[in-house]
């Protein structure tokens, strides 16, 4: 009975959330996917913690064309993905950033060519606040210098209350208490990048191992800040709105503001493979790619919280595959 | 002959003697033998264990080692490539070095070939046709604008195709010419100087066209994530205000800041923020003699100035340490060039640059450690230098056209001692830190591998560990060993040993999720347990002392510290109920605002208290066990001796058993300091592993051990991080060998002290 209920409990969650993630739509232009023959043996995923969760949904769904192969994710974070695929132990290396030049090296002293970036899905990358919190906007010069010591977005002064932030009763005198992503995370090197500047981050802001620690820690603290993709967004958090700059228009982390580049921190999301120039690829990592690429496995980036991409780019990373 | 113990031994427990108690003669051969062989084999067993010590060193010492080798160069080829480039960055190389490129004073662009034999036409760039190329500036990778002598400035993109043809490699230079754009309409005077930035709105360029006189031109594109852009263009003429003229002028990448070099050897900072009104920010001199160059490093944060004396000098807006507005900061001055410097290129992939001067010497330099690392010599006349975007080689171009290509093999140039252990001067610094950031999401992010943090933390969790588990534990050994009654004491004693079974993951899962916010609560509270603790145990002993003698006998000698539990009981919740009450009455009813304002430190819920706490549960076993056995091995003449000479058994355990069993206490606190400084799963899951160096007891820190857990997963192997990592499992290794080593030697000295006992 007990068991029961608990059931129904995740149906509901289920049910609820796929009626959130229902307002953003797949692209029509998007193939279903088709199955084909021959597709076994055993291929895994290393890197981006952010997009654990999807690869897991797409290993579901290609685990329901090809029972025959078997996928292992592990999402320790974005940095993890170079050097597992470049040791070979991953074909697949999801990154929530770029690679960077340092790494693209290395993997070409490797093998002789470069890796080849996958943009699967979109990412609103969100500053999350507890749900109780009255805060309504803020600019990116305010995250960085509620987040960073370098304050390169060029803030005067240090934010470290709530007060400071335009919060009043007993909001004001409270401390923020900042939650952040350990190093290896793509989400912490991309935050870095296009909210502090690359400047450093605040010695003080706690290195989670994940995504949906992060979350968590900012649902539990009530006067805690912290970010990471929308994907992770629980009924215990809210994401705030940014504006590019002081005073500017407040964005919603929203699929079509991501889309048209009015969110500041939206991003694309890849998946990195290693295809040797003028060779084909193997077919489980080709059939992955396709099932990323096709109508069902866009419907699960929805399904997660992230954003789709639209048939156009769909086409265009195809082609890097087929 | 050899006497058998056992049988002795047995034969007393039996009456009838069956066996001779002398043992046969092939008895005694088959024993010797078997002592032989298992002397060996302990001997070999031995010499194992020691190798295999040797050869985790020698593994960590080769991983480590290349990080100290100084880097090398040689010069792969020379060749006259004809085509002499024009003043300012006209020079580029492909990444794989294979093709260099120049662009000419005669508008054109030609690529020369590096390795392989056969020559590139000479292109005629559109839009520079009937005109003079007087100034060339780098605006990215591949990426040039360039000015001409009747005003006009035209954007120039060089990119090499890359395709595959059966497996080999096949480079095809591209380029594109972008509308060239008049900065000076009316009067069409040559550009002087020239800088340009490709910045995320879209290209901001700065020109000189008089001895004071720049034009900024600024293009505002909005990108898309998706979908087409929009494009602005805006033109401004600028009159500066400096002393002599304007040699060199730069733009960051950002298109924020303006550089100006002025003859007199001052460096000049315009805030290009508002490009409709440049504004004269900061001003510093450099030195006497003009600035010949002024170059980023990569990041575009570190200016690098030469000047005509050959001094290099790199500066960084520096926030000053009160607040307030960054200011221009010298950060390092290099080994001077002999010759006025002419050239300069970053590294794409560091914080190094190479700098030439007009004699032909080329210096290696890294901007976040102020080094030279290595001095090349090329011939004179030296035009121009550029660093291939995989940092590992170099292209030089001298005024005849003749081209210079060095191979540069520079793994890891961020790493000197000096950087791993000292205070760095980092860019956006107000001051020389000790930092940790090993990872950044880009290239131009400045690792910052300082392994003094760490080590603090590592000292400090151990230190915080031991100040909870040293005198818990060996109070409760001596207790154990000379007061507990011997029944108890065979229940207590494993009931302790068992707590060291428990895995540390466990130990750090319970602190980090459910001690920590515990603790949270109950911070004041616990800081007045051990006082009124003690003060409890103390009156409730005057009271037993009250009881009358009858009653006391009722309970055995030992076993009335049972007695004693309920009073601890209630000390604890007298304690944390006056706790509340202190917090409520003296702390303004938040201990952690009290912290701050008062005492000036700040509270983390995962903390060191809560890491002592844990580490100290996992520490306390080890420490009671041997600590107990050592008291217990005290012979029992000196104690019998001692009461028999009228001490008390207080008096007895202090005077005498207390320093006989010293060594072995001094080494169970030490193999205790052992396994706190390589602990990892607490560490790591019940702090917040912030690299912080502070003794605050309510703030985190990160350790070697957890902080080579977090790291090694992200490091490639054979790259600096990797390395520094390997140096830091080095460190440990060598931290628990000196703690073992000297815990050792002391124990052995003081064994030798009572040995007369």
């Amino acid at each position: 009975m007990r068991i029961r209920g608990l059931v129904g409990a995740v149906a509901l969650v289920l049910l609820v959330g796929g009626g959130v993630a229902a307002q953003v739509q797949v692209d029509p232009g998007l193939a279903p996917y088709k199955p084909v023959g021959g597709v076994s043996g055993n291929i895994s995923s290393v890197g981006s913690d952010t997009l654990n969760n999807l690869m897991t949904f797409w290993a579901e769904l290609f685990g329901k064309y090809y029972p025959n192969a078997k996928l292992q994710i592990e999402g320790k974070g974005s940095s993890t993905a170079p050097p597992a695929l470049i040791s070979g132990t991953a074909q697949l290396g999801p990154m929530s950033r770029e690679m960077k030049g340092s790494e693209i090296d290395a993997f070409e002293k490797k093998y002789g060519h470069k890796p080849t970036g996958l943009r699967t899905s979109v990412d609103a990358l969100a500053v999350f606040v507890n749900k109780d919190n009255p805060i309504k906007c803020l600019s990116l010069s305010q995250v960085d210098a509620i987040f960073s010591k370098s304050r390169r977005r060029g803030a005067k002064d240090d934010l470290a209350t709530w007060g400071q932030l335009g919060l009043t009763g007993e909001w004001a005198s409270k401390p923020i208490s900042l939650y952040g992503r350990n190093s290896a995370s793509g989400t912490y090197g991309f935050f870095k990048e296009h909210s502090l500047k690359n400047g450093d981050y605040k010695d003080s802001v706690k290195e989670q191992p994940g995504s949906a620690s992060v979350v968590q820690g900012v649902t539990v603290d009530r006067f805690a800040m912290g970010y990471s993709g929308i994907g992770y967004a629980t009924a215990g958090v809210r994401a705030v709105p940014l504006a590019e700059k002081d005073g500017g228009k407040c964005v919603e982390a929203t699929a079509d503001n991501s889309y048209n580049g009015t969110y500041p921190l939206s991003r694309f999301l890849f998946v990195y493979i290693n295809r040797a120039p003028g060779k084909p690829l193997a077919p489980l990592v080709r059939e992955f790619a396709r099932v990323m690429f096709s109508k069902e496995g866009q419907e699960a980036v929805v399904k997660d919280g992230y954003f789709p991409i639209p048939a156009s780019v769909a086409k265009e990373e195809l082609n890097k595959v087929l | 002959m050899s006497i058998n113990a056992d049988a002795l031994r047995a034969d007393r427990r039996r009456p009838a003697p069956v066996r001779p108690l002398v043992v046969s003669r092939a008895r005694t051969a088959r024993r010797i033998l078997l002592d032989a062989w298992a002397s060996r084999l302990v001997v070999l067993g031995g010499i194992v264990i020691i190798a295999s010590i040797l050869a985790i060193l020698v593994v960590i010492l080769t991983e480590v080692w290349p990080l100290f080798k100084p880097p090398t160069a040689e010069r792969v080829g020379q060749l006259l490539a004809g085509a002499v480039p024009a003043a300012g960055e006209a020079t580029g190389v492909d990444e794989y070095r294979e093709i260099a490129y120049a662009i000419t004073e005669r508008g054109a662009l030609q690529f020369t070939a590096l390795r392989a034999a056969g020559a590139y036409p000479s292109i005629a760039v559109a839009g520079l046709e009937d005109s003079r190329v007087t100034a060339v500036a780098g605006s990215g990778p591949g990426r040039h604008v360039v000015g001409t002598s009747d005003g006009r400035v035209v954007p120039l993109d060089v990119s090499f195709q890359v395709d595959f043809k059966d497996g080999k490699r096949i480079l095809t230079p591209r380029h594109e010419a972008g509308a060239a754009a008049a900065l000076d309409p009316e009067k069409k005077r040559a550009i002087l100087g020239l800088a340009a930035a490709t910045a995320g709105t879209g290209l901001v360029v700065v020109a000189r066209v008089g001895p004071r006189d720049l034009v900024v031109l600024s293009v505002v594109e909005k990108k898309a994530l998706i979908g087409a852009p929009r494009r602005e263009e805006s033109l401004r003429a600028v009159s500066v205000e400096v002393d002599g003229e304007v040699t060199s002028l730069r733009i960051d990448g950002r298109g924020d800041d303006l550089f100006l070099g002025t003859s007199r050897g001052e460096l000049v900072r315009y805030d290009l923020r508002d490009k409709e009104r440049p504004t004269r920010a900061d001003s510093v001199t450099v030195g006497t003699a003009p600035i010949t160059l002024i170059q980023f490093l990569n990041g575009d944060r570190t200016v690098v100035v030469g000047d005509r004396s050959g001094a290099v000098t790199t500066w960084q807006l520096v926030p000053p340490p009160a607040g307030g507005a960054a200011r221009l900061t010298r950060i390092y001055a290099f080994p001077p060039h002999s010759a006025p410097v002419v050239a300069a290129s970053p590294s794409r992939r560091d914080k190094g640059f190479v700098t030439a001067d007009a004699a032909g010497g080329l210096h290696l330099n890294y901007g976040t450690s102020g080094r030279t690392l290595l001095r090349l010599q090329e011939g004179a006349g030296l035009r121009s230098v550029v660093f291939a975007p995989k940092a590992d080689g170099l292209v030089t171009t001298d005024e005849r056209g003749r081209l210079s290509h060095w191979a540069v093999h520079n793994p890891h140039p961020e790493v000197t001692l000096g950087a791993l252990f000292g205070r760095v001067w980092y860019e956006g610094y107000s001051a020389p830190e000790y930092v940790w950031q090993s990872t950044g999401g880009t290239d131009d992010f400045e690792a910052k591998f300082s392994l003094t943090p760490l080590v603090y933390g590592t000292l400090k969790g151990t230190f915080y560990a031991l100040l909870v588990a040293a005198p818990l534990a060996l109070l409760a050994a001596l207790y154990v060993s000379e007061f507990m009654h011997p029944t108890v004491k065979a229940y207590v004693k494993p009931a302790v040993e068992i707590m060291a079974a428990l895995p540390s993951v466990v130990l750090g899962f319970l602190a980090g999720l459910w001690l920590a916010p515990l603790v949270e609560r109950i911070v004041p509270g616990l800081f007045l347990l051990p006082l009124v603790e003690v003060a409890c145990i103390l009156t409730a002993l005057l009271l037993w002392r009250a009881v009358p003698l009858g009653l006391r006998t009722w309970f055995r000698p030992g076993t009335e510290v049972f007695l004693l539990v309920p009073v601890v009981a209630a000390g604890a919740w007298l304690a944390f109920g006056l706790g509340g009450l202190v917090e409520a009455r003296l702390l303004g009813g938040d201990y952690r605002g009290w912290f701050l304002s008062a005492l000036g430190l700040t509270y983390d819920q995962r903390n060191s208290l809560v890491v002592g706490v844990a580490m100290g549960f996992a520490v306390i076993p080890i420490i009671f066990t041997i600590a107990e056995d050592s008291l217990a091995n005290v012979p029992q003449h000196l104690r019998a001796g001692s009461l028999a000479l009228g001490a008390t058994r207080w008096q007895t355990a202090l005077r005498i058993v207390l320093p006989t069993g010293s060594p072995g206490i001094f080494s169970a606190v030490m193999i205790g300091f052992g396994r706190a400084v390589g602990e990892t799963m607490i560490v790591l899951m019940a702090t917040g592993n912030t690299p912080v160096m502070d003794a605050n007891i309510f703030s985190g820190f990160r350790a070697l051990s957890a902080n080579i857990a977090v790291e090694l997963p992200e490091a490639p192997e054979g790259g600096t991080l990797f390395r520094v990592l390997f140096l830091a499992a080095f460190l440990l290794f060598c931290l628990t060998f000196a703690v073992n080593t000297v815990a050792e030697l002391v124990r052995l000295r003081l064994r030798r002290k009572y040995r007369y006992l």
